[in-house]
């Protein structure tokens, strides 16, 4: 097992990036937040969600002074039955936009780049309602990294989450166990997804060379557990017709994410 | 993406021949996801107006300290309009500024906080808040929407032991 460990972290890491697409299109007009990817359910039973991610510069829709962005993210998320704008989440990876009602401030402009973001309604539990803006941890690299959430325990501090990309924590900004059981009402979900505003933004990778989504897991609290699906079904969430998500025919953990439009 | 292909199906072969980690093979099931439409954007219900808390000083917008203008840097962009902003000693005062009852986690601190207040419909892809409020603590921002979403609709009301500021924060300083 040590051996196969070792062997696939160095076909992992020999794996080629993907290059940013060489063509962008127009803006189709956005009809709201598109997804990809899929979503293991645990009501309150989640305590984390790890994905290994390949690397996509994704492309776009141009159109002068438009907003748009394209990301993808593993995140922890709840289901309150009145999140109707599903702002329970907390999530890491890589986001790309253009635009000021796109771009958070702070995040650079058509490059693509870490980010973390932190979500929930409005409850007596927890205050106001705070939406899920992406906050700027570094420009992106193209290497494949694994993107976790996680909750932790330290002495003194007690139980919290934290983010990690590889081994990497990003400590600083953790949140309370409070932040995520009490404001969300349990911790519901492990989320993996590509997201696009408009259907000409790129998801996920080109139809020549698909993203990879390996080594998928959620966390119970004492045990990752792999996320799987059925062999060369499609995921759960592949909204636009132009965005294709479909689990791997031989590794019941791997699924690959595409567009069609590009 | 052929040789990720490939070294998809060469790890697949590879782990194949391995026992399966516990608790494999775990289905997602649930609700399941589906696009996000867009919530009906309405005109932001303006702001009450309040007096100006005299003990908050108005921070200057051509002239602002290193540290407010890296809260503004984390805060504002091109278009949003500043209805307030100031720097508080404590991030439990933010409360005394913002329909809320208090209970937000990361307000649990005597840190000191920059508090800044929109007005108008602040969207953020389709994400769309009444007058909401940014709070930076520790180089750290958050997005408060006390007073509603596009998502909550119409009808939304806050939760009843929210309780209304009294006080505003000083508009900025030419």
């Amino acid at each position: 097992m040590v051996l196969v460990a070792t062997l696939t972290f160095g076909l992992v890491a020999g794996r080629l990036s993907l290059p940013a697409t060489a063509y962008a299109l127009s803006c189709a007009g956005s009809t709201g937040s598109h997804f990809a990817g899929n979503q293991s359910n645990h009501t309150s039973a989640v305590r984390g969600a790890k994905a290994q991610i390949e690397y996509v510069n994704e492309s776009l829709c141009t159109t002068a002074g438009g907003n748009d962005f394209s990301s993808y993210w593993s995140a922890v998320v709840g289901y309150d039955a009145g999140d109707t704008g599903h702002e329970d989440i907390y999530q890491i990876s890589v986001d790309k936009c253009v635009g000021s009602l796109a771009c958070a401030p702070t995040s650079p402009s058509n490059k693509a780049y870490y980010f973390w973001a932190y979500g929930r309604q409005a409850s007596s539990a927890c205050g106001a309602d705070v939406g899920p803006i992406p906050n700027f941890i570094a420009n992106a690299n193209t290497s494949t990294h694994t993107y976790k959430v996680v909750r932790e325990y330290l002495t003194g501090v007690g139980f919290f989450y934290n983010l990690y990309i590889d081994s990497t924590g990003y400590q600083t900004w953790f949140k309370t166990e409070s932040s995520l059981n009490d404001c969300w009402h349990g911790v519901d979900g492990a989320q993996f997804y590509n997201e696009v505003l408009d259907p000409h933004a790129e998801s996920g990778g080109p139809t020549a060379n698909h993203q990879s989504w390996n080594q998928v897991y959620w966390y119970t609290g004492s045990a990752w557990t792999a996320v799987t699906g059925a062999s060369g079904s499609n995921c759960q969430a592949h909204d636009y017709a132009s965005q294709k998500c479909v689990w791997n025919s031989v590794d019941p953990s791997v699924w690959a994410s595409w567009d069609t439009n590009y | 993406m052929i040789r990720s292909r490939l070294v998809g199906i060469l790890m697949s072969t590879l782990l194949a021949g391995c026992a399966a980690p516990a608790g494999a093979s775990i289905e997602t099931t649930g609700p399941n996801p589906s696009a996000e439409s867009v919530a009906t954007v309405l005109p932001a219900p303006p702001l009450r107006v309040l007096p100006v808390d005299p003990n908050l000083s108005a921070v200057s917008l051509a002239n602002p300290s290193a540290e407010a203008k890296a809260a503004m840097d984390l805060c504002v962009r091109a278009g949003d309009t500043v209805a307030g902003m100031a720097y508080l000693d404590s991030a439990r005062d933010v409360r005394k500024y913002m329909l809320t009852n208090g209970n937000e986690p990361e307000l649990q601190t005597d840190k000191p906080a920059w508090i800044i207040q929109f007005s108008g419909a602040w969207t953020f892809r389709n994400w769309t808040a009444y007058n909401p409020v940014c709070v930076v603590v520790d180089g750290v921002r958050m997005i408060f929407a006390p007073y509603g979403t596009a998502a909550d609709g119409p009808a939304w009301s806050p939760p009843a032991d929210f309780v209304w500021p009294t006080v505003a924060l000083p508009p900025l300083a030419k």
